[in-house]
């Protein structure tokens, strides 16, 4: 009887990543691929695992964190894996619907500049960089787990994420202007 | 940790923090990744990429394409491997057919050292160049001789047994 409360917790706990955490990974995972095929195929992959590992899930540290590491994980499988990075033009940016609009008031014109203000902005940075700043604004980690999840010294990953926003420096300056 | 990179951490978490922080503590440098950050936040928040998450929605597990991949790779691999082995077995399966040569009627010729006459004639008539028609064909012949040679005796036989017959049927009608 224990065991199928435990289960439920576990498939209830899933269900609340999805509501609760979907939309940050699915947001890492846009930021740094920048394809939304790819980004919705490996979103499907991160809950996939996530359910498959419920029951070895032991509640240390953020879920949101948990989950976005499993999406870096595989995000950078890709990258290496040697795939072509395509860059969405504000065009395809503006291609990019979601599943039921319906309900979601919103103005077409704000979306459509700052999707290509955002596709401009992250064609600045490079791919470190561009990983070290999701990680920090969607996980929430500290950069201490953040150079762990990138397998790389702390300074480097420091280094990645003072560069990257140097880079959105002129970005912001020219928006300013 | 060294020094710099203290310190570089620091100036990180104060630019990157999601609490306010005072910008009037901030030193020029700091103040200014610390907009820079805060901007991009606004960025990734405008730009509709969280709305777009809320629809989300899982799919059903399908079969990947890394694993089809594998399986036709998995298929190619041991076709190939399949006709090798045909290849390297074909001449032990079809000996004489691996050089493309049949065997005409007319190369057909009688087994040497055989007598040319008698009752072996018929026998001789069909014997190929081929180990095993050569066995079957020896192996005939001995039988055949066996026979005979039983044959003969049994005719001995009944040759002495039909004049034992005879002289018992004289001596029964009291001839002799």
């Amino acid at each position: 009887m224990s065991t199928g409360s435990k289960q439920d917790s576990d498939e209830d706990r899933v269900i609340r990543w999805v509501t609760e955490h979907g939309s940050a990974v699915r947001g890492y995972l846009l930021g740094l691929l920048r394809r939304q095929d790819l980004a919705d195929d490996l979103i499907q992959e991160v809950y996939r695992r996530a359910w498959q590992a419920r029951n070895r899930y032991a509640e240390q540290g953020s879920p949101r964190a948990y989950l976005i590491r499993i999406a870096d994980r595989l995000a950078w499988d890709h990258v290496r894996r040697g795939q072509r990075e395509v860059t969405l033009d504000e065009a395809h940016w503006g291609e990019i619907e979601p599943l039921d609009r319906a309900g979601l008031p919103q103005d077409p014109l704000i979306d459509s500049e700052a999707r290509s203000e955002l596709a401009a902005a992250l064609d600045l940075l490079t791919i470190p960089q561009r990983r070290v700043l999701l990680l920090r604004y969607y996980s929430e980690m500290s950069f201490e787990e953040i150079a762990a999840a990138m397998e790389c010294p702390l300074s480097t990953a420091l280094s990645h994420c003072r560069r990257g926003l140097l880079a959105l420096r002129k970005i912001m300056t020219e928006n300013h202007s | 940790m060294n020094d710099e990179t203290r310190d570089l951490l620091h100036q990180l978490e104060q630019a990157t923090s999601r609490e306010a922080v005072d910008r009037g503590s901030l030193d020029e440098e700091t103040a200014m990744l610390r907009e820079n950050w805060l901007a991009f936040g606004r960025l990734l928040q405008s730009s509709d990429q969280s709305r777009l998450a809320e629809t989300i929605s899982l799919r059903p597990p399908t079969a990947s394409p890394r694993r089809s991949g594998l399986w036709i790779l998995a298929s190619v691999a041991s076709a190939i491997a399949a006709s090798f082995i045909l290849w390297i077995s074909w001449p032990a399966i079809f000996p004489n057919n691996h050089q493309g040569v049949v065997q005409q009627p007319d190369q057909v010729h009688p087994e040497p050292g055989l007598p040319a006459s008698g009752v072996y004639r018929g026998m001789r008539e069909v014997a190929w160049e081929d180990d095993w028609d050569h066995n079957f064909y020896q192996t005939s012949l001995a039988l055949q001789q066996f026979h005979d040679e039983q044959r003969r005796r049994d005719s001995s036989l009944s040759q002495l047994q039909s004049e034992f017959l005879e002289f018992a049927r004289e001596v029964e009608s009291e001839s002799l």
